[in-house]
């Protein structure tokens, strides 16, 4: 092992992970500039970067689903189940919270969350201020659901779609090995959220005649569209669901569906690709490259010989892993973290002899990890921070402190759950 | 045909307020006159900023209404709680609580078409027209311009 390259790389991941965290330059800025980095110091190759680091299936699937829901999204549907549930709660806030938490739940599985956030609040500020409301309540249960959904499946969040297309594990596996956790940690969170709120949520009796001042049926804009993408989203999650009947890969199913959606919609396809979020499609392309700098020079292999010889046991291991990446993913950026994790993890698996199989805990115990661990502060997920940003239109704004004191405690629960939930599940 | 200038139809009559002035004051000129804006002026009337009718109108309405890209679903403005239509009843709001700061600006040889294209770019009724140093000259508006352009169809 030549020296030069390992420390350069090495340094060069580090360096970006730091500024990347400190967050004093954009993210996708310093994970190109740190690939490029890479390719003049001949580290790694053009080459090697398209065919062995970049991974397509990630990038694949990732475009695919924003394009869907970014069409999606221009129906005005999910604007309309919320405040629909906002009609069947009657006004009562307890049931309201209750109810925009489990469909931000729902919508964070099978969105992303940023999206799902910014769909969700602006509806949540509404309804609290025709209630007479504080709707500080609200919006951070709606931070604890909208990481703990994302959890919940393949295309949730994106350490999930880093972990499947890596891993090669499906929607079904996600499905079947996180769901249901999931929705133990979700239900024991909401009646966290009812205990600590329950001086907020002290129901004054509600007027009906309040519900009346709005009309959910207008927010539907377009009822061809709606059609027409409900098909497409329904298909899409059928093919996913029998991926291992049909063998094509989630990025291809995701990026066909975009393609016959764009195609039938109607839409201006300038406008919907200038909607895309390429600023994180490139930040996980450079970040492909930044972790494969540390792969091509030898020191993936190195860290992953120390853990393999360190003798722990694999039920050690996971709960090493799940505690360890949810609380790293409080404090820092989920997606490099789980970018670097997932070559280590695969190298020392292959040292131990342990069969894909065998080693799958591991891989629940880092998404678990990762994805619950964005509940600990208020700055371990871009939700997080899209929610504050809303509450600062509020008289009482969501702040570090206020935050922390939830989310850390909603976090060790989740987490603790969590880890009972390995355990019985796979190691009894 | 020589170029119309803003000199020749801009409004010289101005109606201005200083930045301490109560906001109901300012409400108050909106009342009284059809004019979209109304310029905040120093006491030497250098321009310092320009508060328009329809960011008083925002004033009754919630902050957050501009995270939705479609309010249609939205009948009855009056149940919100932030909805306040006696706001400004309070002596505490001042002109500066509400007014823009670097209001988009001409001088007196400014195009009238170059105006109405501003206008049309800053998505604003009133322009300011200063000199050199910043001082409040007179004031053109959409109407002004109308009135310029459209005059001839006058029967």
């Amino acid at each position: 092992m030549n020296n030069f390259p390992t420390i350069a790389a090495v340094v060069i991941f580090v360096g970006a992970f730091a500024l990347i965290v400190s967050e004093k330059v954009h993210r996708t800025k310093v994970s190109s500039l740190g690939a490029a980095l890479l390719f003049v110091l001949g580290i790694v190759t053009l080459d090697q970067a398209w065919h062995n680091y970049i991974d397509f299936q990630t990038l694949g699937l990732l475009l695919g689903m924003m394009i869907l829901v970014n069409i999606t999204r221009r129906t005005g549907v999910f604007e309309f189940v919320a405040l629909r549930i906002a009609r069947w709660t009657g006004g009562n806030y307890t049931k309201i919270l209750i109810g925009f938490a489990v469909i931000t739940a729902v919508f964070s599985a099978f969105l992303d969350n940023v999206t799902t956030v910014l769909l969700i609040a602006p509806i949540s500020l509404y309804i609290a201020d025709l209630l007479g409301q504080n709707p500080r309540p609200l919006l951070m249960v709606e931070i604890l659901a909208s990481n703990i959904g994302g959890a919940a499946t393949l295309i949730g969040d994106p350490p999930n779609v880093l972990i499947g297309s890596a891993v090669g594990l499906g929607f079904m596996d996600f499905l079947t090995n996180l769901a249901p956790i999931i929705i133990v940690i979700l239900v024991v969170n909401l009646f966290y959220a009812r205990f600590i709120f329950r001086h907020q949520l002290r129901s004054n009796p509600i007027p009906v005649e309040k519900l009346a001042a709005f009309e959910e049926e207008r927010t539907i804009r377009d009822k061809v569209l709606l059609v027409k993408s409900g098909i497409v989203l329904g298909l899409t999650l059928l093919a996913f669901m029998l991926h291992d009947l049909i063998g094509v890969r989630p990025a291809t199913v995701a990026l066909i569906a975009a393609a016959v959606l764009t195609f039938i919609s109607k839409q201006d396809v300038e406008e919907l690709l200038q909607e895309v979020e390429w600023p994180t499609l490139f930040f996980f392309g450079g970040l492909f490259v930044l972790v494969g700098g540390l792969e091509a020079t030898g020191i993936t292999t190195m860290l992953a010989g120390l853990i393999a010889g360190s003798g722990s046991s694999l039920l050690l291991l996971a709960v090493v892993i799940l505690w360890g990446s949810a609380i790293l993913s409080g404090f820092l950026d989920n997606i490099p973290f789980v970018a670097a994790m997932i070559p280590l993890l695969m190298t020392t698996i292959a040292q131990l002899g342990l069969t894909t199989a065998q080693a799958e805990p591991l891989w629940w115990a880092l998404s678990l990890g990762a994805c619950l661990g964005g509940n600990g502060t208020l700055i371990g997920a871009s939700a997080n921070l899209i929610i504050a940003g809303v509450s600062q239109k509020t008289r009482d704004p969501i702040n570090f402190r206020n935050y922390f004191k939830v989310g850390m405690t909603s976090m060790l629960i989740s987490v603790t759950l969590a880890t009972g939930y390995i355990y019985l599940r796979y190691f009894l | 045909m020589p170029s119309r200038l803003v000199e020749k139809f801009m409004t010289t009559e101005l109606i201005t307020c200083h930045r301490g002035d109560k906001l109901r004051d300012v409400a108050a000129l909106f009342a009284a006159k059809p004019i979209g804006a109304v310029p905040v002026v120093k006491k030497d009337n250098r321009l310092c900023g320009i508060i328009s009718k329809i960011d008083l109108l925002g004033f009754f309405l919630p902050e957050y209404l501009e995270l939705f890209s479609n309010i249609d679903f939205i009948q009855d403005f009056s149940t919100l709680q932030s909805c306040n239509l006696d706001v400004l009843d309070s002596n505490l709001l001042l002109a500066t609580d509400v007014m823009s700061y670097e209001p988009p600006t001409i001088t007196l040889d400014t195009p009238l078409l170059k105006c109405a294209a501003l206008m049309q770019k800053k998505g604003v009724e009133l322009l300011c027209v200063i000199d050199e140093e910043n001082h409040l000259l007179g004031v053109i508006s959409s109407t002004d311009i109308a009135r310029a352009f459209f005059g001839k169809y006058l029967g």
